[in-house]
C-alpha cells in the first residue's frame, strides 16, 4: 500500500507541489507571527544586555534615599577588587534645531573605562575635553562630523559643542537611552547638580561577585543603598521595561491565532480537492483489493508526510516573514532597529502541529467519505460529487449563529459598557461563524449575479466563470472565505481606529477651546511665570491662561494625578464636558472631579474633601463632575482646581507638564498669529508651540504606527488568501483539462479561456472581500456604539480611503493569482486534453 | 469518389516521439472527403485514424503536407484562426461525449454559436433537436441524462451551427448497441436528408457499415478504400490487415 502512495504521489507532483505550498505559506504565516511576537522580548532583552554589558555589580538608591556623588564613587573606586568603577548620570538636553526650537533629547555622560559603555562607537570618536560631543547614529543623520550643536539646559540657556562622533546600539528597544554622549565634567556643567542614577562596577578578573558585592555592601551600603549583581540589576531593568513589550507581544500572539484560522482555511481547501480528485483512484485501490483501512492509512500517512515536509519549509518561511518585517518597521521607524529570529519550542511546535496536524484532517474526512462509497459505484460517478451542495443543517447553523450574533449585538447596545463590550466580541464571532456557515449556500446565486452583471461585458468568459464557481460552492466558499477573514479583521480595526482618531479630534474640540498650546520641552521644568501675559498680550490673542499636571493630595481620599488652570479659564478655553454639577468657572475651595475619580473615591457634586497635608488641610468642594480626553498639554488629570489652590495640596509642592493655552480672538489670522507668538516665546527658549492640529497629530499618531504595523501583517493574511485562490483555481484546471480542451475545440480562443478564468477568481475574491468588509464595518460600527461616550466619543466613519484601498487591491490581487493557473489552461494540449480521463 | 472535396489532406506526415521512441503515426497521407457524404476512417488501434481526425479538424498540427477545409488551407494558419475556424466550420462528436456538466441541454447544444456570438437559426435548431428527440430533455444537464442522450446533445451541437463538416470520434464507442445505433441512423440522415458532411472514426465494422464510404488506415498510412462497407467487408478487410 506504501508503495501505491508513493507511486501515487510521483505521478502527480504538480498537484502535491500547489498543497504543499499551501501548507508552507499557512505555516510560515502562524510561524512568522510567533516569532514576531518573541522577537519583542528578544529585543528588549538584548537592549538590557546591552545596557548592562561588563557591569558586575550596580549601585543604586531607593527614592529619597542617599544621593550617590562623585564621593560615593570615590568610595567605591577605592574598594578592593573593583576594576573600575563608573557613575551613570543622565540629563534632559533639548537640541536646538535649524529653526531655533528646543527638540527632545537627554544626554550622558562618557564612563572613562571603554568596557563600561553602554554603546559603540560608530563614527569618528569620543569627545576629549568638555567642549565636545557624540550623538547617537540616527540622531545625528542630520550633521555632518565637525559642525557646531547647540543644546539647551533646564534654564534655556545654551550651550555648544563640536560634533567629534556618533555611537550606536543594537537596539532602541524602548529603554530609553540617552541620545547625547558629554565627558563628566561637562554634562556637571550643563546639568549641575544630578547626582548619578547608578553606580556601575567591573570586577578585576578572579574576584568572585559574592566577595565584590559584601566588598561594596561594607564600604557604601546602608539604608535605602542596593548592591546587587548585574544580572540582577538587568532582571529589574527587565521587569520596569516589560509591560509596554507584553502588549505588542499579546499583539502579535493574537495575530499568530489568525494565521492559524486562515492558514487551516487554506490547507483544509486545497488538501480537500486533492482527496476528493483522488475518489476514483482511491475506488480503483478498493476494486483490485485494498481493504478500506489500507486506502484511509494510506491517504493518511501521505498527508501527514506532506504536512510535515511542508511545515518544516514554512517555519523557515516564517522566520523570513519575521526578519522581513522587522527589517521594514526598522527601515520605517528610523530607529536602531536589529532583526532577531528567536525560534523557541513553542513556535516550532506550533507550526508544525498546524501544518500536520490540519492536513492531516483535511485528508481524513475526504478520505474517510471515499472508502464509505462503494467501490464500483465511485468508478461510475463523475468526479463532480452531489455532496458538493450544502444541505440543510448548514443552514440551520448559519440562522442560530445570525440569531446569536444579532441578540448579543442588540444586548451590547443597550448594556454597560463592560458587558457590552463582552457581547460586542460574541456577536462579531457568531456573524464571523454565520458568514461562513452560510457562504456555501450564498456562493451560487452571488457568483450567478456577478455572471449575469459581467455578461454584457465579458461575454461567454463570464457566464462559464460563474458556472464552473458556482459548480462546487463549498469549495468556492472555502477558498473565498480566508480572504473574508483577512478583509474583517483588517477592516474592523481600520475603521475602529479611524472612529477613535475623529472621536478624540472631536472631543479635543469640544474640551478645548483654544487654538495654540504651548508646553515645556523639559518636563519638569516649569515655564516662565509671565509667559501667559506675554502670550495673552500678543495682538490676536484674545486670553491665555497657564495650565499645569500635579499630585494632588486629597487627604484619606489617596493622591491623584490633578490638573490645576486658571479659575476664570473653565467654561472659556477649558471645557470638558460636564456629567453633573456646573462647570463655568472655578474659584478658591472648589474641586471638578473627573468621572473615574468620581467613581474611585466615591465622590459626588456638593460633597467636601479635606485636601492638602494633615496639619493644614484645606476643605474642597466638589462643584461638578466631568469627562476628558487626556491630551500634552491640555490634559485634566483626575481632578481640577483653580490654579491659585494648588500649592496648598500639592504632595512635595511639585507641579510638571506646564503650559499656556492661548486662545485666539475672533477673525485673527491663524499663521500670522503664529509667527507673533512663536517671536513672543524667543524669551522662552524651551517652549514649544502646538496647533490643535499638531495635538491632534500627536495623538494619533501611536494609533496610526499600530494601524501600519497591523497592515503590514494583514497583507500578509490576504496574500496567503490569494495564494489560495490561486492554488485552488490551479487545481480545478488540472479537474477540468478536458473541458478546457473541449471548450478550445469548440472555438473557445486562449483568451476567452484566460478570461473566464480571470473572472472566475475576481468573482471568488469579490464574494471574500465583500463578505469581509461588510463584517469588519457592521462590527466596528457596533464597537463604536459600544464604546462610545461623551466626553470621548468613538464616531463611526468610514476612512473611504483606506476601505478603497482594501477592495481595489483585492480586485486588482484576483486576476494575479490567476495568473498562473489560466495559462496552464490556456498551453494545454487539445489532443491531449481531449484523452485526458 | 464524386462530388467537390470538403476536406483534404495531401502528403501529411505527422511524426511522435524522437529517436528510438519515434512513431509516424501519419506516413504521407493524401485524400480527399467529398461533401454531403458520409465517410468512415477504419482502422486497429494506432493506425493513425485519430491522429488523422485531429489533424482534419484544426486540433493538432502536422508536420509536412497540408490540411484543406473547403477552400481554407489550415496548414500556417495561427492558433486564433484555427479556433475561429474551429467555431464556424467544424462540428464535433467525442467518443466520450465531452459534454460541459455545468450546462443544461440546450445550452451544451448553443455552446459553439454562443462562443462565436452567433444567433441561432431557430427553426434549424428546432429540426436538429426534433430530428434527435431531444425536445424534452432540453432543460436536463448532462448528469441526468442517459448515455445514449447524451452523444444526441452532443450529436445537435455538432449540427446546429450548419457546419461544413463534423467530425465523429468513435461515437458509439461508450454506447450500447441500441443507442449507438440510433445515434448513427441519425448521422447517416443528417447527410441523406440534412445535406451535411460527416468524416466518422470508428474501428467498429458495424458502425462503419452506416458510412457510404470507408478508408482503412494502417500504419499510418491509406491501407485500402472500400465503397460502400457492409460490416462483413469491413470485417475482413481488418482482418487482412491483422493477418
Amino acid at each position: 500500500m506504501l508503495r501505491t502512495v508513493i507511486a501515487g504521489l510521483r505521478a502527480r507532483p504538480l498537484r502535491l507541489l500547489l498543497s504543499a505550498v499551501a501548507i508552507a505559506l499557512g505555516v510560515s504565516f502562524v510561524a512568522g507571527a510567533l516569532v514576531l511576537a518573541d522577537a519583542v522580548g528578544a529585543g528588549l532583552r538584548a537592549a538590557v544586555a546591552f545596557q548592562t554589558r561588563g557591569v558586575d555589580a550596580s549601585i543604586s538608591t531607593t527614592r529619597g534615599g542617599p544621593a550617590l556623588d562623585e564621593a560615593v564613587l570615590a568610595k567605591v573606586r577605592r574598594v578592593p577588587g573593583v576594576a573600575a568603577a563608573e557613575g551613570r548620570a543622565t540629563a534632559s538636553a533639548p537640541l536646538r534645531d535649524a529653526a531655533g526650537h528646543p527638540q527632545e533629547a537627554a544626554a550622558t555622560s562618557l564612563p572613562a573605562d571603554p568596557q563600561l559603555r553602554p554603546f559603540d562607537l560608530a563614527e569618528g570618536r569620543f569627545p576629549r575635553d568638555a567642549n565636545e560631543i557624540a550623538m547617537e547614529r540616527h540622531t545625528a543623520a542630520a550633521y555632518p562630523l565637525g559642525q557646531s550643536v547647540t543644546v539647551f539646559d533646564r534654564n534655556g540657556h545654551q550651550h555648544s559643542y563640536t560634533l567629534v562622533g556618533t555611537f550606536s546600539r543594537p537596539t532602541e528597544a524602548g529603554i530609553g537611552s540617552a541620545q547625547l554622549v558629554l565627558l563628566p565634567e561637562a554634562l556637571r556643567q550643563l546639568a549641575a547638580g544630578t547626582g548619578f542614577s547608578e553606580i556601575v562596577v567591573r570586577a578585576t578578573p578572579g574576584v568572585g561577585q559574592s566577595q565584590l558585592l559584601d566588598d561594596l555592601t561594607r564600604a557604601v551600603g546602608g539604608r535605602g543603598t542596593t548592591v546587587q549583581t548585574g544580572r540582577d540589576a538587568a532582571a529589574q531593568l527587565l521587569r520596569e521595561a516589560a509591560p509596554d513589550s507584553a502588549s505588542l507581544t499579546k499583539f502579535f500572539t493574537a495575530f499568530a491565532v489568525l494565521a492559524m484560522v486562515v492558514a487551516a482555511m487554506v490547507i483544509t481547501n486545497s488538501f480537500t480537492i486533492l482527496v476528493t480528485q483522488r475518489a476514483r483512484e482511491l475506488a480503483l485501490l478498493r476494486c483490485v483489493g485494498a481493504g478500506k483501512r489500507q486506502v484511509f492509512a494510506g491517504v493518511l500517512a501521505e498527508a501527514v508526510a506532506v504536512g510535515a515536509v511542508a511545515s518544516v519549509a514554512g517555519l523557515f518561511g516564517g522566520l523570513g516573514v519575521a526578519a522581513a518585517l522587522q527589517a521594514i518597521a526598522g527601515a520605517l521607524s528610523g530607529h536602531e532597529a536589529a532583526v532577531y529570529l528567536p525560534l523557541t519550542a513553542r513556535t516550532a511546535l506550533a507550526a508544525l502541529a498546524v501544518g500536520v496536524l490540519v492536513t492531516a484532517l483535511a485528508a481524513a474526512l475526504p478520505a474517510w467519505a471515499a472508502t464509505r462509497v462503494a467501490p464500483v459505484e465511485a468508478l461510475r460517478t463523475p468526479l463532480e460529487g452531489k455532496s458538493a451542495r450544502a444541505g440543510w443543517p448548514r443552514a440551520v447553523a448559519a440562522i442560530v449563529l445570525a440569531l446569536v450574533g444579532v441578540g448579543a449585538a442588540v444586548l451590547a447596545l443597550h448594556v454597560e459598557v463592560e458587558h457590552g463590550a463582552v457581547l460586542a466580541v460574541v456577536a462579531m464571532v457568531a456573524l464571523l461563524g454565520a458568514v461562513l456557515a452560510v457562504g456555501p449556500l450564498v456562493a451560487g446565486p452571488v457568483v450567478r449575479a456577478l455572471g449575469l452583471v459581467c455578461a454584457p461585458v465579458l461575454g461567454l468568459p463570464a457566464k462559464l466563470a460563474a458556472l464552473n464557481a458556482d459548480r462546487n460552492p463549498k469549495r468556492t466558499a472555502a477558498s473565498a472565505a480566508a480572504l473574508t477573514i483577512g478583509l474583517a479583521v483588517v477592516s474592523l480595526v481600520t475603521t475602529v481606529v479611524s472612529g477613535v482618531e475623529a472621536g478624540r479630534s472631536s472631543g479635543l474640540d469640544q474640551q478645548l477651546a483654544a487654538e495654540f498650546t504651548v508646553t515645556s520641552v523639559v518636563a519638569d521644568q516649569p515655564l516662565p511665570a509671565t509667559l501667559a501675559d506675554t502670550l495673552a498680550a500678543v495682538p490676536g490673542v484674545a486670553a491665555a491662561a497657564p495650565r499645569r499636571s500635579f499630585s494632588g493630595d486629597l487627604g484619606a481620599r489617596g493622591t491623584y494625578g490633578m490638573a490645576a488652570v486658571r479659575g476664570d479659564a473653565v467654561g472659556s478655553l477649558l471645557r470638558p464636558v460636564v456629567l453633573s454639577g456646573r462647570l463655568d468657572r472655578l474659584g478658591p475651595g472648589e474641586l471638578a472631579v473627573s468621572r473615574q475619580l468620581a467613581k474611585e473615591a466615591g465622590l459626588a457634586v456638593g460633597d467636601t474633601v479635606q485636601g492638602g497635608p494633615r496639619n493644614r488641610p484645606v476643605p474642597l468642594r466638589v462643584v461638578a463632575v466631568y469627562d476628558g480626553v487626556r491630551v500634552p498639554g491640555a490634559d485634566l488629570g483626575l481632578g481640577l482646581v483653580d490654579l491659585g489652590q494648588m500649592p496648598a495640596i500639592a504632595l512635595h509642592g511639585n507641579s510638571y507638564d506646564d503650559s499656556v493655552l492661548v486662545k485666539l480672538a475672533a477673525g485673527a489670522d491663524q499663521d500670522q498669529v503664529r509667527s507673533a507668538l512663536d517671536g513672543a516665546l524667543s524669551a522662552a527658549p524651551l517652549a514649544q508651540l502646538h496647533s490643535l492640529a499638531d495635538l491632534k497629530d500627536q495623538m494619533s499618531a501611536p494609533l496610526r504606527s499600530t494601524l501600519d504595523l497591523l497592515w503590514a501583517l494583514t497583507a500578509l493574511a490576504v496574500l496567503i488568501a490569494f495564494a489560495g485562490i490561486a492554488n485552488t483555481l490551479s487545481l480545478s484546471v488540472l479537474e477540468r483539462t478536458r473541458e478546457s480542451a473541449l471548450l478550445r475545440a469548440l472555438g473557445l480562443t486562449r483568451g476567452g479561456l484566460v478570461a473566464a478564468l480571470t473572472a472566475e477568481s475576481v468573482f471568488l475574491a469579490l464574494l471574500g472581500a465583500a463578505c469581509g468588509l461588510l463584517l469588519g464595518i457592521g462590527s466596528a460600527w457596533l464597537i463604536t456604539q459600544v464604546a462610545s461616550t461623551d466626553a470621548q466619543p468613538v464616531l463611526f466613519t468610514l476612512p473611504w480611503a483606506r476601505l478603497g484601498v482594501l477592495l481595489g487591491a483585492a480586485v486588482l490581487a484576483a486576476p494575479l493569482a490567476a495568473v498562473i493557473p489560466a495559462r496552464r489552461a490556456a498551453r494545454g494540449s487539445l489532443t491531449a486534453g481531449m484523452a485526458e480521463q | 469518389m464524386d462530388g467537390p472535396a470538403a476536406v483534404g489532406v495531401a502528403e501529411v506526415v505527422k511524426v511522435y516521439g524522437r529517436g528510438d521512441a519515434q512513431v509516424r503515426a501519419l506516413d504521407h497521407v493524401s485524400l480527399d472527403f467529398p461533401a454531403r457524404r458520409f465517410t468512415a476512417i477504419m482502422g486497429p488501434s494506432g493506425s493513425g485514424k485519430s491522429t488523422l481526425m485531429h489533424c482534419l479538424a484544426g486540433l493538432d498540427t502536422v508536420d509536412s503536407g497540408r490540411v484543406r477545409i473547403g477552400r481554407t488551407e489550415l496548414t500556417g494558419l495561427s492558433d486564433a484562426e484555427l479556433t475561429r475556424l474551429r467555431r464556424d466550420r467544424v462540428g464535433f462528436v467525442f467518443q466520450s461525449f465531452n459534454l460541459l456538466p455545468t450546462l443544461t441541454a440546450e445550452e451544451n447544444i448553443l455552446l459553439g454559436l454562443r462562443l462565436a456570438g452567433r444567433r441561432p437559426d431557430r427553426a434549424w435548431f428546432g429540426a436538429v433537436v426534433d430530428a434527435l428527440g431531444l425536445r424534452p430533455r432540453l432543460r436536463h444537464r448532462p448528469g441526468e441524462l442517459s448515455g445514449g442522450q447524451q452523444q444526441r446533445v452532443a450529436c445537435a451541437r455538432a449540427l446546429v451551427g450548419r457546419p461544413d463538416v463534423v467530425f465523429a470520434d468513435e461515437p458509439t464507442g461508450s454506447l450500447d448497441s441500441r443507442s449507438g445505433a440510433e445515434v448513427l441512423g441519425f448521422l447517416r440522415t443528417s447527410v441523406r436528408e440534412l445535406g451535411q458532411t460527416v468524416v466518422m472514426v470508428t474501428h467498429d465494422p458495424v458502425a462503419a457499415s452506416y458510412a457510404d464510404h470507408g478508408v482503412l488506415l494502417a500504419d499510418g498510412r491509406v491501407a485500402a478504400h472500400l465503397p460502400r462497407p457492409t460490416a462483413d467487408a469491413v470485417l475482413a478487410a481488418l482482418t487482412g490487415l491483422g493477418a
